[in-house]
């Protein structure tokens, strides 16, 4: 996005440094070297950024973001101090400063605070579309219709080639029969069962098994790999494994949520759900996995969590659904997809895991607990359940 | 209970053990009686150990030890660090003042009284 940015700077060469720079990031730079003629080039050129170049002692910037607050409120200001000072960009931050910078101002160095700062935006308030904006829609729309006219043509009198089968779900029978987690790391499928005491590295091509590690002092449940560790809820504790050939523990910290039923880790929270509140928790890789939110389920039955890089999603046992939860809120659902493979009640999901592609859950038999655990990797149809329709890939 | 501050809070960090390292600053994101999340240019490892300065809630906290916990890139290329502080008694002192904070933002205004207002110290600073 190129964008107009304002150069204030005593200092002709402080000034052509920032501008190079500033100019090489594709945006377009005016400069002005006292407050007043940058106070009269914001009322004429509109600039979307502020960037004040000054020496840490000089009160150059204060100046500014004083003016700036009178002439054009919203506009982030950021300042360019010519030497490193921590204690000086605290203050000027605190002064109302979006953010401060120090040298090198290379082109590399500017482009995270300019891109960060350019987004920083307030609320468009519109009270209808401008005549001009109305035409341009007129024209628009009768183009795309002759576009829309001739394509519909071509599609109704073009030779149809053979369509390939579409992708169907597959499923695997495991060789155990109590499955209680599932998630996906490191190009392997890890899976837990409770009565074996049991966790089953799989070959996700294949869905054999490449290693199986005896958790003789544990009942692993669910199941999450973090960047060094793979978690394990056990008894009303989450116990933290070394990710070695015997899967080492290393901590055992008391669930303080509620007994753990799923889990799964984003890159940077662990994200749980406990059995008794059926609230979805935000935690914190320390020491006691400190709760920093809880969020109501959106559903029925949670039975298991899953990050698909971008989405936190769960299993909603209780409506047979895989639910997208929101970014922020994760309390609110912005997709349900049904699960038909759970549609006789037969099975009960218990895992969910991502593999980047699809897809896959873990589930044990309802009704004859003896039998085979089984493993889907699902094709997804799009849900008329609530929440946005959407297309079946995350 | 959380409160949402319309500004972040500037924050200061020098590197405890290495003398040679500069001071950098960030701003927190999101802070907890525990620690934070520290949104910053300057480069901060998991295992870093730093003394933060920073105001909250009324209240100023100087060379305060922290541990960064967990670090990452963010798309703009901002460092996102979660800190954990070092020193019960000062972790015990945030926690008291974000609570007052909390509470504070929480209680409907009574008669006569302007808007809440933020904490001098976070009332301005990043537009």
């Amino acid at each position: 996005m190129m964008a107009t940015v304002a150069v204030l700077g005593e200092k002709e060469r402080t000034r052509r440094d920032l501008t190079l720079a500033i100019e090489e990031l594709g945006h377009r730079v005016a400069a002005a070297s006292g407050i007043p003629d940058a106070m009269e080039m914001l009322a004429q050129v509109r600039p979307q950024l502020l960037v004040v170049a000054c020496e840490p002692a000089s009160r150059l910037a204060e100046h500014a973001l004083g003016e700036v607050d009178r002439v054009q409120p919203l506009l982030p200001v950021i300042v360019a101090l010519e030497k490193r000072s921590a204690v000086r960009a605290v203050d000027l931050m605190k002064a109302g400063a979006y953010e401060v910078i120090a040298p090198p101002w290379t082109a590399e160095n500017l482009s995270a605070c300019l891109a960060k700062a350019l987004r920083f935006k307030g609320t468009v308030f519109e009270s209808s579309p401008a005549p001009g904006e109305r035409r341009r829609a007129t024209v628009l729309w009768a183009g795309l219709a002759v576009f829309l006219a001739a394509a519909g043509l071509w599609r109704a009198t073009r030779p149809r080639p053979q369509a390939p089968p579409p992708p169907a779900t597959r499923a695997w029978e495991l060789p155990y029969s109590h499955p209680a987690g599932l998630c996906f790391a490191g190009g392997a499928l890890w899976v837990s069962d409770w009565y074996a005491e049991t966790v089953y590295r799989l070959d996700p091509k294949t869905v054999g098994v490449r290693r199986a590690v005896h958790l003789p002092k544990e009942m692993p449940g669910a199941v999450a790999l973090t960047k060094d560790s793979l978690w394990t809820s056990s008894a009303g504790s989450l116990v933290r494994h070394m990710i070695d050939e015997r899967l080492t523990g290393l901590a055992r910290v008391p669930d303080a949520a509620g007994p753990t039923i799923a889990m799964a880790y984003d890159g940077l929270y662990l994200w749980t759900i406990d059995s008794k509140t059926r609230r979805i928790h935000k935690r914190l890789l320390d020491d006691t996995l400190t709760v920093l939110d809880s969020y109501d389920y959106p559903g029925m039955e949670p039975a298991a969590l899953a990050w698909d890089g971008k989405n936190l999603w769960s299993i909603d046992a209780g409506n047979k659904e895989l639910v997208r939860h929101g970014l922020q809120h994760p309390g609110e659902v912005t997709l349900r997809v049904s699960l038909p493979e759970y549609a006789d009640g037969q099975w009960r999901p218990v895992g969910l895991a991502y593999d980047g592609e699809r897809f896959w859950t873990v589930a044990e038999n309802r009704k004859n607990i003896a039998a085979p655990g089984r493993i889907f990797r699902h094709v997804l149809q799009p849900s008329t359940g609530s929440g946005r329709a959407a297309g079946a890939a995350p | 209970m959380k409160a949402t501050a319309p500004r972040t809070t500037p924050v200061r960090f020098t590197f405890e053990a290495e003398e040679g390292r500069e001071d950098g600053w960030g701003r927190f994101e999101r802070l907890h009686p525990l620690g934070g999340r520290v949104l910053t240019r300057f480069r901060l490892e998991p295992g870093d150990r730093l003394l933060l300065t920073f105001d909250a809630a009324g209240e100023s906290f100087e060379d305060v030890p922290a541990k960064v916990e967990l670090s990452r890139l963010d798309e703009d290329g901002y460092r996102v660090a979660e800190v954990r502080l070092a020193d019960e008694v000062e972790a015990h002192r945030l926690g008291a003042a974000l609570r007052g904070l909390v509470i504070r933002a929480a209680a409907p205004p009574s008669p006569g009284s302007g808007p809440p207002s933020a904490p001098a110290s976070t009332r301005r600073e990043g537009r």
